[in-house]
């Protein structure tokens, strides 16, 4: 929830905070009514999933970037 | 929050541009995971900064620069030096290092000191190249050309080196770039500059070629093995590219390369060092290329050697 903090724009740190807000109560409405969780959870860690966490797609895309590089093809952000 | 959740993202390209997004995504990856192999380590730096490393080493008593990338990341040595030709890399190599560590450990402090001002530049403009996008969410303010501060606490200060610089914080990383160009009592000073904190060892790394006889980088490496510095030296043939169609027959670098260049693996263009060593004279070529001894050049007595001119004479009482 703090991480609104790290927005630039003040807007944006509203923004963030109305989402995590939303999430919160629809989650806990959600518990609530199905009854699957007895003690709510104090904390919840959101990670995003890092396709890089798989040694094989690191692998491919290694292989597909240093194609591009011997082709001499310039990389996006590179 | 882990790492994985780009929990720093402050520029608006890495949030909403889908490939920039990926490129850092692989930065996060390490960040949080780091790097297992020196083949996954090299191969993130050629992708990323379409680098050439060498990995071959082409003179049997040289290294090659992969070593000394991978044994610096691994911190298989914590104080090296390394000698090698001029456009050999080193330079390179040093900021690369740098780069490397201050983004994926946490609060690492490197102090980069360079021979002259033009040299810290030189170093400067290697890092600016290394920042690229998918780095910039890690940037705390803006780079600038004497210091760099990252989010994870991680920063670089680059100076060039004097009596002023030496003096302050005493970060864990040493970078001497240049070190033949020093002053022996800055270059003294400098030495006692790493502290190890944090949980990171302090280290020292030395950049030069040897080009002056009886220079403060001769005396680094006569001393080498008594201070613990680990010598890496290569040599133009080194980081020679690979020689594929030429013919070794009245080859300009054929007396020094002997066919070793079909084994190379680097970047330095064949065609530039025939023209180079067309161009210098021999003791110059052999001191800042092969990196086989310093230039004699503008010694009274250059041919002067002491296993030939001085011998043990007991006089007589």
């Amino acid at each position: 929830m703090r991480d609104y903090q790290k927005f630039i724009s003040e807007s944006n740190k509203v923004g963030a905070l109305r989402l995590v807000g939303e999430f919160h109560t629809k989650l806990m409405t959600l518990f609530q009514t199905t009854g699957l969780v007895r003690e709510m959870p104090k904390q919840f860690i959101l990670n995003e999933f890092n396709p890089f966490d798989d040694p094989e797609f690191t692998e491919k895309f290694d292989a597909l970037i240093m194609e591009a590089r011997a082709r001499g093809i310039k990389i996006f952000g590179l | 929050m882990s790492h994985s959740g780009f929990t720093n993202m402050g520029t608006a390209n890495v949030m909403t541009d889908p490939r920039i997004r990926l490129m850092a995504q692989r930065v996060e990856h390490h960040r949080a995971k780091g790097f297992q192999s020196p083949e996954e380590l090299l191969r993130f730096c050629e992708g990323f900064w379409d680098i050439k490393i060498p990995r071959q080493r082409v003179c049997l008593d040289h290294s090659c620069l992969a070593e000394y990338i991978t044994a610096a990341w691994f911190e298989d040595s914590m104080d090296c030096v390394c000698w090698a030709n001029r456009g050999g890399g080193k330079t390179m190599a040093g900021a690369l290092v740098t780069w490397l560590e201050s983004v994926f450990k946490a609060a690492c402090e490197t102090k980069v000191l360079g021979g002259s001002g033009e040299q810290s530049l030189r170093m400067y403009n290697h890092v600016k190249k290394f920042n690229s996008e998918p780095f910039r969410h890690l940037a705390r303010g803006e780079a600038l050309k004497t210091y760099t501060e990252l989010v994870n606490g991680s920063s670089i200060q680059i100076l060039t080196a004097s009596t002023r610089s030496v003096r302050g914080p005493h970060p864990q990383k040493l970078r001497l770039d240049e070190v033949d160009e020093f002053d022996d009592k800055i270059y003294e000073a400098a030495l006692l500059i790493p502290l190890s904190s944090g949980g990171i060892a302090a280290s020292t790394h030395i950049y030069s070629t040897m080009h002056k006889s009886y220079g403060l980088m001769n005396r680094v490496i006569e001393e080498a093995a008594e201070s613990g510095f680990r010598i890496f030296k290569w040599c133009i043939l080194d980081v020679l590219e690979r020689c594929v169609d030429r013919e070794c027959e009245g080859c300009g670098l054929w007396e020094d390369c002997g066919g070793k260049a079909r084994n190379a693996s680097g970047f330095y263009p064949i065609k530039d060092a025939i023209e180079h060593k067309r161009k210098v004279s021999k003791d110059t070529w052999n001191s800042e290329m092969l990196c086989h001894q310093p230039s004699r050049e503008g010694l009274i007595y250059k041919e002067f050697d002491i296993s030939i001119h001085v011998v043990d004479f007991k006089f007589k009482d």
